[in-house]
C-alpha cells in the first residue's frame, strides 16, 4: 500500500513516514523545494516536490496512496499573523483534500491538535466529545480550529473519508526544527530557577503519534475525532521527571498564574523590542496554566498503547542533547538517567 | 621554653609541637607526658571499675566537608588512640559525634554518614561508632561514658575566630540546640559532664581568612592535651596569637568558670609561623549574620566550601548561592576586596535579619519565635541568704516610690542613681481565692508584657510542696519596643526569686544577678497578689530596673533631656503595665496572651526558611546565577542593554599568516546609516509592542482574576 505524507519534515511527519515503512507501506513525502529534507535523505522514500498552499503542484500527488496524511502545519506561538497561520491550516489543508479526492484516496487523515478540544482550569479530563470553548485563544489554537472545521466541510463536499487525529504535547525524536513542545523542555532546563507551572499536559512520544496516525487509518471511523495522547500530568510533575531523568535540581516553585503571565509577556515584548524570536509568549504562559488533560480511550479501543510518560521524555532529552538544542553550560551541568544515555548512544549510533 | 615543675604532678597543659616525627609517636608522647594514662586510672580505680568495663567516649571534630582535604581531627590519630586504649585493656571505647545534623541543608550529613564517608572503622573491632539524636544519642553516650576524651582539631572558625576543645563539644549536643543557645549549651556540659581529657591535633592544621569556611591547610606538627578543656583552648588560642575571649562560646565558659591557672604549662607557647586568623571584622559580621532568624541558619550553606560530589546541596538556591559565593570565601586569604565584599554581604544579610525582626517586634508579635534559654548562673553561688534578704532589700527602694505622690493615673515613678523605680496596683473584680488558684504567683514575670521566653529552674519548696525559691531566666522585648530600630537588644536577664505565701497576701521577690547579653544593669522588684478588704484581689507591682541604653541613645546622652526622657520612660511603663494587668486577666480566664509562636521541640531546623527569608534567598539565589552566567558585571550591563542593536556589525578580522589582523576603514556614513536604521527599526518595534499593550494588559486581568478565583477557592471564601 502506498501512503502520501505530507509535512513529512516537521516531528509528528518524520515519526510517521519511520511507522509507516516499518508498516510495510510504500511513502510518497510532499516536501517544499525550500525546505531542509535532510532528515529523510535516507529514507527509502518518493519525494514529490510541491506545496500545500500551490494547488497546482499537488496535482497527481496522491494518484496511487490509499491514504494520505495530512500533518503539514504551522506549529508557532510567535513570529507570525493570524492570516499566515490560517493560510497554511485551512487553504493549505483544502488544498490537500483536494488532490486526495481527485486521486481517489481512500482515506484522509489530518493531523489537529488537542487544543482544538478545549482547555480547562481546573484539572478536568476532556475527550473527542468537548468543544472548544476557550476565552482568549492563541493564534495558533484558532488555526487548529479552523483547519479542523475546513477539513470535515471540504471532505464533505468532495466525499472523501476524513479522520481527524489530535496529538497531545509531542516531544521526541526526529525534531529537526525544535517544536515548541519540545521546546518547553529546553525553556525549563535553561531556567536557572527552574520554576513550573500551576496548569497540567498531555505528554505523548512523537512516535506514538505517529502509531495512533496509522490507527486511525486503518482502524478509525470516518468522520470522527481520535484523541492520541499519553500521560495527563501537572506541570510540576513533567518538570519533576524531566530533572530526574536530566539528574538536576528542580522544579523549584509553582508560579501563580499571574506571574506565568508576566513571566511570557516579558520575555515575548523584549524579544520583540530586541528583533529577537521569543523563547516563550504569551499565549504559552497563559496555556502552562490550564489544564490540557485529555482521554485517549476512544483509539484505545482500537489497538492504540501509549509508552510512558517518562520514557518519552527520555528520548525527548537525549534527542535535544543530540541536536544541541541544549546549551553547553545546561548540559554541562546535567548528570543524565541511564535511560536518556542509551537513547543518546542510539542517536549517536545512528550518526556515526 | 616553659616547662612544668618536676614535684610528679603531671602538667596542667602539655603541648608537643616535633616538626619531622610521625602523628603516631606525637601521640604516645604526649599522652606520656601529660599523664593521659595515670588521670584514666585514677578516675577508673576511683569508679571500681574493671578495665573491659570501664566506657570511654572519644569525641572528634568531625566537621567534614570536603573529604580530599578532611579538616576534622585525623581519623588515623583517633585510631591509634582506641587501638592504644584497648592495647591497654580498654575494651568499651565509642567514638561519637551529632554535629553534622545541623547541616541538613546537604544531603549525606547524619553524623555516621560523615564518619564513614572520612573512613571511621564500623566493625566494631577496637570501637563503636555512634551519633545522632535518635535512641543512642550522642549526648547520652557522652554523659553516660566512665572517661570522656575530647579530641578536637586545631582550626580557625569564621564567626567564632577558633574552634578547639569547647567548640569540639557541641558534636555532643542534640541538634534542636538553636545556633544562639551554643555557649550555653557548652558551658552545662562543662559543668554536668566535663571531658575528663583534652587533646588538640594540631599535626595538620587549618587555618585561614575564612576559618571553616574555606579551610586551608597549615604544617603545624603539633599537638596539645590537657585535663581541662579551657585550658587547652587558651594555649591553642595563645599558639594562634589570638586572645582566647574571641571566641564567643569560649568567653561565655571562661566568664563563667573562670580564666585556668597558666601553672604548669609544659611545651612553646610560640605562635604558629605563617598562621592566618579570622579578621575580626569579618567574624563579627559572621556572628551578626548567624543571628537572624531563618536566613542565618540556612546562610551557611551558601559560605560554605563544600565536596558536592559526597554532600549535594538540598536546595537548589543554596546551590546557586554557594557556586557563587563559596569562592570568594576561598579568596579572601589573598584578597581584600573578597574579604569585603564577604563582610559587606553578612552586613545585608544581617540588616534584612533586622528589618525584619524589628517589623515583627513593632507589627507582629506573633511572628516572633517563643525562645528557651537555659540558665546560665551557677546557683551554688548563691545561699538561702541571698534570697531571704531579697524583701529587705527591694523595700529600701520600694520605699523612694511609694513615698512619693502618683506620677500619672495609678503609676508611680522616680529615678533613683539612674534605675527607674515603678510602682503600681490594679484591683481585679475577682474572689481572691479563685484569682491565686488560676494565677500562680511563681509565674509572674511570665505574664508580664512583651515576655518572650526563657525558663524556669525550682530552687526550694517549703513544707506545703510549693515553690519557695527559683531561679529565673527572663527574656523580653526591647522597651519600648521601638528601640529595636536602633538595635536595642532583647532584655535578657538571669534572677533569683523568693516566694511568699501568705493567708491574704502572695508575693514574688527578684533580683537580678546576670545578663546574659549586658542588656541590663537591675531589673529587681515584686509582685503581690493582696486580698483586698471587699474580698477581691489587688495586684501590686514594684520593680527597679536600668536597662542598657543602645548606642545611639548613648551617644546622644538622653540623661541630658530629662523632658523627652521622662516622657518615654513614662508611656513606657504605662504601656507595660496596662498590658500586664490585662495579660493577669487572660490567664485568668484561660485566654492565651503571650506574644510569639512556639516551635516544636522536635522540629528545630535553623536551615528551614520562612516566607520572606525564601523569597530573599531565591532573589539572591537569581542575582548570582545572573552573575555566575554573565561572567561579569558588565556582561550583566551588556545583556540587559541588548546589545545585538548597539554593536559594531563588521566582520571580526582574521589574522594574515604573520599573525597581524588588518582592520578596515568604516565607509563614510556607513555607521550613522546603521545607527539611525537600527533606531527606526527600534521605533517600528517598540510601537508594535505598545499597540498591542491593551491586549496584554487583558491578559493580564484574566491571569490575576484566576489567582484570585483560586485564592478564594483555598480559602473557602467568595471570589469578590
Amino acid at each position: 500500500m502506498r501512503a502520501l505524507v505530507t509535512g513529512a519534515t516537521g516531528i509528528v511527519g518524520n515519526n510517521l513516514v519511520r511507522a509507516l515503512l516499518d508498516d510495510g507501506y510504500d511513502v510518497r513525502v510532499l516536501v517544499r523545494p525550500s525546505s531542509d529534507n535532510t532528515s529523510l535523505r535516507r529514507l527509502p522514500v518518493e519525494h514529490w516536490p510541491g506545496d500545500i498552499l500551490d494547488h497546482q503542484t499537488l496535482v497527481g500527488v496522491a494518484d496511487k496512496c490509499s491514504f494520505v496524511f495530512h500533518a503539514a502545519a504551522l506549529f508557532a506561538y510567535s513570529g507570525f499573523t493570524q492570516d499566515e497561520l490560517d493560510q497554511i491550516a485551512v487553504d493549505g489543508t483544502r488544498n490537500v483534500i483536494t488532490a486526495a479526492a481527485h486521486a481517489n484516496a481512500e482515506r484522509i487523515v489530518v493531523t489537529s491538535s488537542t487544543v482544538t478540544l478545549g482547555s480547562a482550569t481546573t484539572p478536568a479530563v476532556r475527550d473527542e466529545r468537548d468543544t472548544f470553548e476557550d476565552k482568549y485563544p492563541s493564534s495558533y489554537t484558532l488555526s487548529k480550529v479552523r483547519q479542523e472545521k475546513a477539513a470535515f466541510e471540504a471532505c464533505r463536499e468532495l466525499g472523501l473519508e476524513l479522520v481527524v487525529v489530535c496529538p497531545g504535547l509531542t516531544v521526541g525524536s526526529f525534531d529537526y526544527r525544535l517544536s515548541p513542545s519540545n521546546a518547553s523542555i529546553v525553556n525549563y532546563l535553561n531556567d536557572p530557577m527552574r520554576f513550573t507551572f500551576p496548569g497540567g499536559c498531555n505528554i505523548v512520544s512523537a512516535r506514538d503519534v505517529a502509531a495512533g496516525h496509522i490507527v486511525a487509518a486503518c482502524h478509525g471511523a470516518a468522520g470522527e475525532r481520535y484523541v492520541v495522547g499519553g500521560e495527563n500530568l501537572h506541570w510540576r510533575d513533567v518538570h519533576r521527571m524531566i530533572s530526574a531523568l536530566g539528574g538536576t535540581f528542580g522544579p523549584t516553585y509553582t508560579l501563580n498564574n499571574t506571574s506565568t503571565y508576566l513571566a511570557g509577556a516579558a520575555a515575548e515584548m523584549s524579544a520583540r523590542v530586541m528583533g529577537k524570536r521569543p523563547s516563550v509568549t504569551r499565549d504559552e504562559a497563559t496555556m502552562a496554566c490550564h489544564y490540557y488533560w485529555y482521554s485517549s480511550d476512544a483509539i484505545s479501543r482500537l489497538g492504540y498503547a501509549a509508552t510512558p510518560c517518562e520514557d518519552a521524555l527520555a528520548e525527548a532529552l537525549a534527542w535535544l542533547i543530540h541536536r544541541s538544542y541544549l546549551s553547553e553550560s545546561v548540559v554541562d551541568r546535567l548528570t543524565p538517567d541511564d535511560r536518556v544515555r542509551e537513547h543518546l548512544q542510539a542517536l549517536r549510533g545512528v550518526a556515526a | 621554653m616553659i616547662t612544668c615543675d618536676m614535684n610528679n604532678e603531671p602538667p596542667s597543659v602539655c603541648i608537643r609541637h616535633t616538626p619531622g616525627g610521625t602523628p603516631d609517636l606525637m601521640l604516645e608522647e604526649i599522652l606520656d607526658a601529660s599523664g593521659f594514662w595515670t588521670a584514666m586510672e585514677s578516675v577508673r580505680r576511683t569508679q571500681k571499675i574493671s578495665r573491659d568495663r570501664f566506657s570511654i567516649a572519644i569525641k572528634p571534630d568531625l566537621d567534614v566537608f570536603n573529604l580530599a582535604l578532611p579538616s576534622g581531627t585525623d581519623r588515623h590519630l583517633v585510631q591509634h588512640l582506641a587501638s592504644l586504649l584497648r592495647q591497654r585493656g580498654y575494651a568499651l571505647i565509642t567514638v561519637i559525634d551529632a554535629r553534622n545534623t545541623r547541616d541538613s541543608w546537604l544531603l549525606n550529613r547524619e553524623p555516621l554518614m560523615v564518619a564513614d564517608f572520612v573512613g571511621y572503622d564500623f566493625s566494631g573491632d577496637v570501637y563503636e561508632v555512634t551519633g545522632g539524636d535518635v535512641s543512642a544519642s550522642a549526648a547520652q553516650t557522652w554523659s553516660d561514658a566512665d572517661f570522656r576524651i575530647n579530641f578536637a582539631k586545631n582550626r580557625t572558625h569564621e564567626s567564632q575566630v577558633f574552634a578547639l576543645c569547647v567548640h569540639n563539644l557541641l558534636g555532643v549536643c542534640p541538634s534542636n540546640v538553636t545556633l544562639s543557645d551554643l555557649g550555653s549549651r557548652c558551658l552545662g556540659l562543662l559543668r554536668e559532664s566535663p571531658p575528663h581529657f583534652n587533646l588538640i591535633d594540631g599535626f595538620i592544621s587549618f587555618h585561614g581568612a575564612a576559618g571553616e569556611r574555606a579551610p586551608v591547610a597549615h604544617k603545624s606538627c603539633t599537638l596539645i592535651a590537657s585535663p581541662d578543656a579551657l585550658l587547652a583552648d587558651v594555649v591553642g588560642a595563645s599558639k594562634m596569637g589570638l586572645d582566647p575571649y574571641l571566641s564567643p562560646i569560649n568567653a561565655k565558659c571562661l566568664q563563667a568558670l573562670g580564666m585556668p591557672s597558666l601553672q604548669g604549662i609544659d611545651g612553646e607557647l610560640t605562635r604558629y609561623p605563617m598562621w592566618q586568623n579570622v579578621h575580626p571584622l569579618v567574624a563579627e559580621s559572621a556572628r551578626k549574620r548567624n543571628e537572624v532568624p531563618g536566613l542565618g541558619g540556612a546562610s551557611a550553606a551558601w559560605f560554605q566550601t563544600v565536596d558536592r560530589e559526597h554532600f549535594p546541596f538540598r536546595e537548589f538556591y543554596s546551590d546557586r548561592l554557594n557556586s557563587f559565593i563559596a569562592p570568594l570565601m576561598a579568596r579572601m586569604g589573598d584578597d581584600p576586596r573578597a574579604q569585603w565584599l564577604i563582610v559587606l554581604l553578612n552586613t545585608l544579610i544581617a540588616s534584612v535579619g533586622s528589618g525584619i525582626l524589628a517589623q515583627h517586634t513593632l507589627f507582629a508579635k506573633g511572628q516572633l519565635e517563643r525562645q528557651r534559654k537555659r540558665i546560665e548562673i551557677d546557683l551554688d553561688r548563691f545561699g538561702d541568704g541571698d534570697y531571704l534578704n531579697l524583701p529587705e532589700h527591694l523595700a529600701l527602694f520600694e520605699q523612694h516610690v511609694r513615698t512619693g505622690e502618683y506620677t500619672s493615673g495609678r503609676i508611680q515613678l522616680r529615678r533613683l542613681d539612674d534605675a527607674a523605680l515603678f510602682f503600681a496596683s490594679h484591683e481585679y473584680p475577682i474572689a481572691y481565692d479563685e484569682f491565686v488558684s488560676r494565677v500562680n504567683i511563681g509565674h509572674a514575670i511570665q505574664y508580664m508584657n512583651d515576655y518572650i521566653g526563657g525558663s524556669l529552674v525550682t530552687v526550694a519548696r517549703d513544707d506545703h510542696g510549693r515553690t519557695r525559691m527559683q531561679a529565673e531566666r527572663n527574656l523580653y522585648l526591647q522597651q519600648p519596643n521601638w528601640m529595636v530600630l536602633f538595635g536595642g537588644d532583647i532584655i535578657d536577664v538571669e534572677k533569683i526569686q523568693l516566694l511568699d505565701y501568705g493567708e491574704d497576701r502572695q508575693t514574688i521577690y527578684w533580683r537580678t544577678v546576670a545578663s546574659p547579653n549586658n542588656s541590663a544593669e537591675n531589673d529587681d522588684g515584686r509582685v503581690s497578689f493582696i486580698r483586698a478588704p471587699n474580698g477581691c484581689v489587688r495586684m501590686e507591682i514594684f520593680t527597679r530596673q536600668k536597662f542598657s541604653l543602645p548606642l545611639f541613645f548613648q551617644f546622644i546622652r538622653i540623661d541630658l533631656f530629662p523632658g523627652i526622657r521622662d516622657s518615654i520612660v513614662e508611656t513606657a511603663y504605662r504601656n507595660f503595665f496596662e498590658r500586664t494587668v490585662a495579660n493577669m486577666q487572660a490567664q485568668f480566664d484561660g485566654r492565651e496572651f503571650r506574644i510569639g509562636y512556639e516551635r516544636p521541640t522536635d522540629l528545630i531546623d535553623e536551615n528551614s526558611l520562612g516566607d520572606i527569608a525564601r523569597y530573599i534567598a531565591t532573589a539572591l539565589a537569581t542575582l548570582s546565577e545572573l552573575l555566575r552566567t554573565r561572567s561579569d558585571i558588565a556582561g550583566v550591563g551588556e545583556w540587559f542593554a541588548a546589545r545585538s542593536w548597539t554593536s559594531d556589525t563588521r566582520p571580526a578580522p582574521v589574522p594574515d599568516s604573520d599573525g597581524f589582523r588588518h582592520f578596515g576603514p568604516t565607509p563614510a556614513g556607513t555607521r550613522y546609516d546603521s545607527v539611525a536604521g537600527q533606531a527606526t527599526d527600534l521605533a517600528r518595534r517598540l510601537e508594535e509592542v505598545l499597540l498591542d499593550s491593551p491586549g496584554v494588559f487583558a491578559g493580564l486581568a484574566s491571569a490575576v482574576q484566576r489567582d484570585l478565583e483560586a485564592f478564594a477557592e483555598q480559602n473557602g471564601g467568595e471570589s469578590r
